[in-house]
């Protein structure tokens, strides 16, 4: 995962790239990244806005961070036709988000998720589903509570009868 | 930074719930706080037998098949004097007054529907003492708390009409005055109804004053059916179309009883209303259906009550009843034919007074059968403790008929049903 981290984000604003246009994202915290549009299409969101002729100036991407968004357009290059020969070469590299265990790893995973999900990535939103529903699998209620730093909201007496009703989801 | 995996949006933890399709699994995910657990729900829906509503109370217990343990749910309104119906997880009741309302059993949602006295073929003369009749079937094309935009089908079995109205509509809108509707269901994003004699309709609806009547696309041939069926129900499971008839053996003992007592008939305690009904007793020679059914018959036609001497009581005695045989039906609306089938996979299916609904592997429940409820109005409104008796489960595999509620739940107004969708 923290080799997704050091994306380069400079490498996608080559302005040696001749007639393909550049789009320029700033993130939540101000970081400013231009990318080829038709790699940022990959977003539903951008690909929206592009088409609308709403692409011209800065776009900000709320919520998400710089760090996040080079993160995202690692994904992006990685992703876009042609730029990874085979599939299994690609499925390899997406395997670093795979496991979850540390939790800088958890960190990152969570915050592609809010990002795949407000910029619409449909293939990055899939891995970070599979990764966490991998994470989860075989985990008792009591485990994923702890793994996921999640305090339950339940109220006293909904946590007694769910506790007595699936005794064996939360103990495992 | 912070990763509050709790406050994901609700599309990101379904997105992750769908990938947890077993029980085994989702049931974990769905204990850790509120928001995984409606997330799950969503997508998982518990199926929970609604047994009769107590009396005088707001709280309405819920058997879940999946652990069997009874949950109790307090309401915002008292369901007494209400008779219920059930559709994708809602509750419409209605009122001797006729005012048809929705709501969610365990959300705050409701929404007011028109009173049926807006049908069109509304006659002031219709005794209202009979509301828990007038209603055959609710159905729902889709689930409230999910779409706000959404149609609620009515089969109105006492006065041959379907009806439907969207929240905000101030009066129903009839689609058809054909008699004799079985049940409805909305099926690639059209109504499809299927009546007594195994007739499947789509249904339009939308534009016009006029909407057409349904147009008949397939027919159950009577030479497929084991036994003349009781009910004939129509149910989307997976991307099919199913019909499924349900056979009910019943032991009927009819009496004609002159000078027959009135103040020690028992009456179901509706409302004093009825009392006033029963003074003139008269055979009324109604036979098919639900309104103005008792266990005296009522005169409904207030006609020819002139000689009161020589008037006499039918009485009904219903011995037993209970379903005996089930059997189910693909439709292909392409071939418009229909085709037996013995097995549903892994699904079960739901029906009832409830509108029928198909599940795939609901936890605990028996995969290839049909759960049923007790939905014989005809029989039960003559029976002084109520309907809830015919209940079970049927395996298409053996055809054999097995309790899924150990207990007893009786009501003459709303006997138990199942409801599709369940959030506790």
């Amino acid at each position: 995962m923290s080799t997704a981290a050091t994306a380069d984000a400079s490498s996608s604003g080559d302005t040696t790239e001749g007639s393909v246009r550049l789009l320029t994202l700033q993130s939540e915290d101000g970081e400013v990244f231009e990318v080829k549009e038709t790699i940022a299409t990959q977003s539903v969101t951008i690909k929206g806005m592009v088409d609308d002729d709403c692409a011209t100036s800065t776009i900000p991407v709320c919520n998400v961070t710089g760090r996040t968004l080079a993160m995202v357009i690692e994904w992006w290059n990685k992703h876009e036709i042609g730029a990874v020969s085979n599939e299994k070469e690609l499925k390899e590299w997406e395997s670093q988000f795979d496991t979850i265990d540390d939790k800088s790893d958890r960190d990152d995973v969570y915050d592609l998720l809010m990002a795949a999900n407000y910029l619409n990535i449909p293939t990055l939103l899939d891995c970070c589903t599979s990764a966490v529903a991998e994470a989860i699998k075989g985990k008792s209620t009591d485990e994923m509570r702890e793994f996921f730093d999640i305090k339950s909201d339940f109220d006293e007496k909904e946590e007694d009868a769910l506790r007595k009703e699936n005794q064996w989801a939360f103990e495992n | 930074m912070t990763h509050n995996w709790d406050e994901l949006p609700r599309e990101i933890l379904m997105e992750i719930a769908k990938l947890l399709p077993r029980f085994e699994e989702y049931a974990p995910f769905s204990g850790v706080c509120t928001s995984w657990q409606s997330a799950a729900a969503c997508l998982y829906p518990i199926p929970l037998l609604m047994l009769a509503p107590r009396k005088d109370s707001h709280v309405l217990d819920f058997y879940n098949l999946s652990d069997r343990i009874v949950n109790q749910v307090s309401l915002s309104e008292d369901l007494t004097g209400k008779r219920c119906y059930s559709s994708k997880g809602c509750l419409i009741t209605i009122g001797h007054d006729l005012n048809v309302n929705l709501m969610h059993p365990f959300s705050n949602l409701q929404h007011k529907f028109p009173n049926i006295k807006t049908i069109d073929r509304w006659d002031e003369n219709y005794d209202s003492s009979y509301y828990d009749r007038f209603i055959y079937k609710c159905v729902l094309s889709s689930n409230p708390l999910l779409e706000s935009d959404y149609i609620l089908m009515i089969i109105l079995g006492g006065f041959n009409l379907l009806v439907y109205a969207r929240p905000g509509d101030e009066t129903w809108t009839s689609i058809s005055q054909r008699i004799n509707y079985s049940d409805i269901t909305y099926y690639r994003g059209q109504f499809y109804a299927v009546n007594s004699v195994g007739q499947i309709m789509a249904c339009y609806i939308g534009g016009g004053d006029n909407p057409s009547e349904p147009e008949v696309v397939a027919e159950l041939p009577s030479e497929l059916l084991r036994n003349k069926p009781s009910r004939l129900y129509i149910v989307e499971s997976g991307e099919a179309l199913l019909i499924i008839s349900r056979f009910v053996y019943s032991e009927i003992q009819i009496q004609r009883k002159s000078g027959y007592d009135k103040d020690e008939d028992e009456d179901e305690d509706e409302d004093e209303d009825d009392e006033d009904e029963d003074e003139d007793e008269d055979e009324d020679e109604d036979d098919d259906d639900d309104v103005g059914e008792d266990e005296v018959y009522d005169d409904d036609d207030d006609d020819d009550d002139d000689d009161d001497d020589e008037s006499y009581d039918i009485i009904i005695n219903i011995r037993s009843y209970g379903s005996s045989d089930f059997q189910v039906f693909n439709v292909d609306l392409s071939t418009k034919t229909c085709t037996e089938i013995k097995d549903l996979g892994d699904r079960t299916i739901f029906l009832g007074h409830n509108s029928s609904f198909s599940l795939v592997h609901p936890p605990n429940c028996k995969p290839n059968s049909i759960y049923f409820s007790d939905d014989g109005m005809q029989f039960y409104i003559h029976i002084e403790e109520g309907g809830g008796k015919d209940m079970g489960i049927y395996r298409l595999q053996d055809g054999s008929i097995t309790p899924h509620f150990g207990d007893k739940s009786l009501d003459s107004v709303t006997p138990p049903m199942w409801i599709e969708q369940s959030f506790i």
